[in-house]
């Protein structure tokens, strides 16, 4: 075993056979999983795949229709016999086939994989995801988590099989990951699942044999305890169908709406009742809370761990209308949270369904979910989505209509983005007392390249680049904002990512999704704009850099995907965008890699050039390149970015002059000679072009050539024209 | 006399807030922050004439500044938000705010 990848990277042969080919059709949806018998070829088979299907198919006939098992009885052949009457046998009953999603888990090894499968049964989010724990003699240790976002499910007569690229906590050796479950029918006891790791070339890492353990993805210790002081029940159920709502009627309680999203609460002992003198002077301040909390919460302990503690209370220090709080936000956060009855406290509907909403909702918080409108302010951020009729909203502000429309609709769920969270998320992400609040809060955000489910905001986002660079070289990112219906719309003009608005976020070849985060943020007041039908707003951005550092710095497909936030709170997303980072082949662009990626260029590249002292070695990189590689491509980037630079007066602070200001001048000669060699290269995108060109002519002007700077005019009129032109076809 | 209840919700994050009301300032805090887990960072009361009353709001950390003119009898409650396009919002509203 390898201790340091349990995927077996290295190249460790898989210690269990893999059994099944997936050569069984490729069901995107996962609803067919239950469905469909059939098989559909998906690639060219060999004749012992052939002899192998055709067995299964002989078996299949023997077992029933749609692939389903008989009983032994019905699988004995009917032969009369001689001087008996014929008793017509019963008709045979397909039992119906098992789900196969749920929680698994392999025996107790060197490593022990947590699996959990989730492909049919209720609103299944076509995932797989596992945490790995080190078992070191007496000891066990969280390793590390994967998730697989978009698997292809494969569906057979006997086995189902789930395979896809994960995304790891971990630099995963094997990180394509193949899940096969027998299928069983309902007579018999769930399946085992084996799970096997490939690299991504196709060698096999690691096999596990899991057992089925849960059908809920997870499980969840939960104590309640009640104050002295509430004079009202603490909440038990209440009928979804005593007052309109968006749901079938069915009556709820915390535990079963949690079991609805495949979480599993244990009440546990608990029940104390509080005396309210420990508030002081009967209203909750937070620290009181957390002071309860590590007194009275049975299994409150300092680490991470699969509990919860839910205080019923009378009143909070903010008045009765702090109806919730999730309040552990120090130490190992998110253990406990608290609700008031001062304000929700009655039995009518009303106040039973408030109850209901404000309970699952604090918990909601404790596994690290954001409210509604705030996925962005998660750390790495995900996508806002006020319209949700979620548990995670706030009734009265959701924007179709306030509270009476979305107590209508509301179906008493979470929504599909919190639901990969709640099953799916990386482990210290969810677990109590893992990350604090708000961090690692949007595993959904890997979502963020997956297609909107519904987009009728009529506008679109489109964004583009180059398909293929170099190492190193500079990312920038075509942004295009226009309509995708007829209607004229008010927008707001700010799609570069370093304005605040439009968030960009990156899947690295490892699967790791990160997000955009500029060097420097624009803060922008409000600004509208009318767009009407074949009008588009532009911009361009460099995206190569941020504060984590260069986001494309190894080589392989990177994939890319932006959100705009529209004015009415819509959150658009673009296209994706693959983009390939080709490795260095000769010792030149080995040397060009080398020269583009130190941090300092990387800031000059973010800031297009400085005098900054600090910055200093970054412009002797780029003068270095083009001492040595002034004719190869991406000596470009860097005559842009001196060239942009020696263009603009550059004010330093100084203590060597009276003014405390040095001012150094424009360079218009050694501008223009850049940034025409730039230009010329045809290898800025066209919004950087028309800004280098503009400045050319700025520094033609200033050097007296007017000549020049009137024919640079003329051919960015001429480019403006021709754009206009293709604009209106 | 009546009651202004001005709360500072989404989006403040280690922000300085100066709030005048009627040109006469009663709120001045550095480090203003929103609590993710209730979506509400502070909040102020404010004794004001009855009638008609204008509030200034500025955000100094972001260079941002909004006023707005209300009418405290009917509106006592006023929201302040700084929005994800990043601007300020103020919001005047006849029934007490509520958090979760």
């Amino acid at each position: 075993m390898n201790h340091s990848d349990p995927t077996g990277g290295t190249g460790q042969v898989s210690t269990s056979a893999y059994t099944y080919g997936g050569a069984g059709a490729d069901y995107s949806d996962p609803t067919l999983v239950e469905a469909v018998g059939g098989e559909a070829m998906e690639r060219e088979i060999s004749v012992e795949e052939t002899a192998q299907m055709l067995a299964a198919e002989a078996a299949n006939a023997q077992m029933g229709p749609s692939g389903v098992e008989g009983t032994a009885e019905t699988q004995l052949p009917a032969q009369p016999i001689p001087g008996q009457p014929v008793i017509p046998l019963p008709p045979h009953i397909p039992l119906p086939m098992r789900p196969v999603s749920g929680r698994y888990r392999s025996p107790a090894s060197s490593f022990q994989l947590e699996l959990r499968v989730d492909v049919d049964g209720r609103r299944p989010m076509r995932r797989v995801s596992g945490d790995f724990y080190q078992i070191s003699g007496a000891t066990t240790n969280y390793f590390g988590s994967f998730i697989v976002n978009s698997p292809a499910v494969s569906v057979g007569p006997a086995a189902v099989t789930i395979r896809g690229l994960g995304e790891y906590t971990f630099a995963a050796g094997a990180p394509v990951v193949q899940v096969t479950i027998p299928r069983r029918n309902i007579a018999r006891p769930p399946a085992p699942a084996t799970v096997q790791f490939f690299s991504t070339s196709g060698a096999p890492g690691t096999s596990y044999h899991c057992p089925f353990e849960s059908a809920y993805f997870r499980t969840v210790r939960l104590e309640t305890d009640c104050v002295s002081d509430v004079g009202t029940p603490v909440f038990s159920s209440y009928n979804t169908g005593s007052l309109p709502s968006g749901g079938p009627a069915r009556t709820l309680s915390v535990v079963s709406a949690f079991a609805e999203a495949g979480i599993q609460m244990l009440p546990t002992a608990g029940g104390d009742v509080i005396h309210i003198g420990e508030a002081g002077d009967a209203r909750w301040s937070d620290a009181e809370l957390h002071a309860s909390m590590e007194r009275h919460f049975t299994l409150w302990r300092d680490l991470p761990q699969w509990a919860v503690w839910l205080l019923v209370a009378q009143l909070h220090e903010y008045g009765p209308g702090l109806l919730g709080i999730m309040f552990d936000q120090r130490g190992r956060q998110r253990q406990g949270c608290a609700v008031f009855h001062a304000g929700l406290g009655g039995v009518t509907p009303q106040k039973l369904r408030e109850q209901l909403f404000t309970y699952v909702h604090e918990l909601g918080h404790c596994f690290n979910l954001l409210h509604s409108w705030q996925k962005a302010l998660a750390t790495p951020p995900g996508t806002n989505r006020p319209n949700a009729l979620s548990w995670m909203n706030y009734p009265w502000r959701y924007p179709l209509g306030g509270e009476a429309a979305f107590w209508a609709a509301f179906p008493f769920q979470f929504d599909d983005g919190e639901l990969v969270h709640l099953r799916h998320a990386f482990r210290n992400r969810i677990i109590m007392g893992g990350n604090d609040f708000a961090v690692g809060a949007g595993l959904e955000d890997t979502s963020f390249l997956a297609t909107p489910l519904r987009d009728v905001s009529g506008l679109r986002l489109e964004i583009s680049g180059p398909k293929s660079l170099a190492l190193g070289e500079p990312v920038v990112l075509k942004l295009s904002l226009s309509l995708a219906d007829g209607a004229a719309k008010t927008v707001h003009p700010h799609l570069h990512p370093n304005l605040g608005a439009v968030q960009v976020a990156i899947r690295k070849p490892d699967g790791r999704v990160v997000a955009y985060d500029p060097i420097i943020d624009h803060c922008m007041g409000r600004a509208e704009t009318q767009i009407g039908p074949g009008e588009a707003i532009e911009d361009s951005a460099y995206i190569g850099y941020g504060h984590d550092g260069f986001y494309f710095d190894q080589a392989g497909i990177y994939q890319i995907r932006a959100i705009y936030p529209a004015l009415d709170g819509s959150q658009v997303a673009s296209n994706i965008l693959s983009l390939r980072v080709r490795h260095p082949v000769t010792a030149a662009e080995e040397e060009l890699a080398e020269l583009f990626f130190g941090e300092a260029q990387g800031m000059l590249l973010a800031l297009l050039g400085s005098d900054a002292e600090s910055l200093a070695g970054g412009v002797k990189a780029f003068e270095e390149v083009l001492a040595k590689h002034g004719k190869h491509p991406m000596a470009n980037y860097a005559r842009l970015v001196l060239g942009v630079n020696a263009a603009r007066e550059f004010k330093t602070i100084t203590p060597e002059t009276e003014t405390r200001l040095a001012v150094r001048r424009p360079k218009a000669e050694e501008s223009a000679q850049l940034l025409s060699a730039a230009i010329q290269s045809g290898l800025l995108d066209p919004i950087t072009q028309t800004m280098a060109m503009t400045r050319l002519a700025d520094c033609q002007a200033s050097l007296g050539d007017e000549k020049a700077a009137a024919e640079t005019r003329d051919k960015l009129a001429r480019q403006a024209a021709r754009k206009a032109a293709a604009a209106a076809r | 006399m009546t009651n202004l209840h001005i709360a500072l919700h989404d989006g403040f994050r280690n922000d300085t807030v100066v709030i005048t009301v009627n040109g006469r300032e009663v709120y001045r805090r550095t480090d203003v922050t929103t609590n993710l887990a209730i979506s509400r960072a502070d909040a102020s009361d404010v004794a004001v004439e009855e009638g008609e009353v204008r509030v200034e709001v500025e955000v100094p950390t972001r260079n941002l500044r909004a006023a707005i003119t209300l009418d405290a009898t009917q509106k006592p409650y006023l929201a302040v938000e700084i929005t994800e396009q990043g601007s300020l919002a103020l919001s005047p509203s006849a029934t007490p705010f509520r958090y979760m």
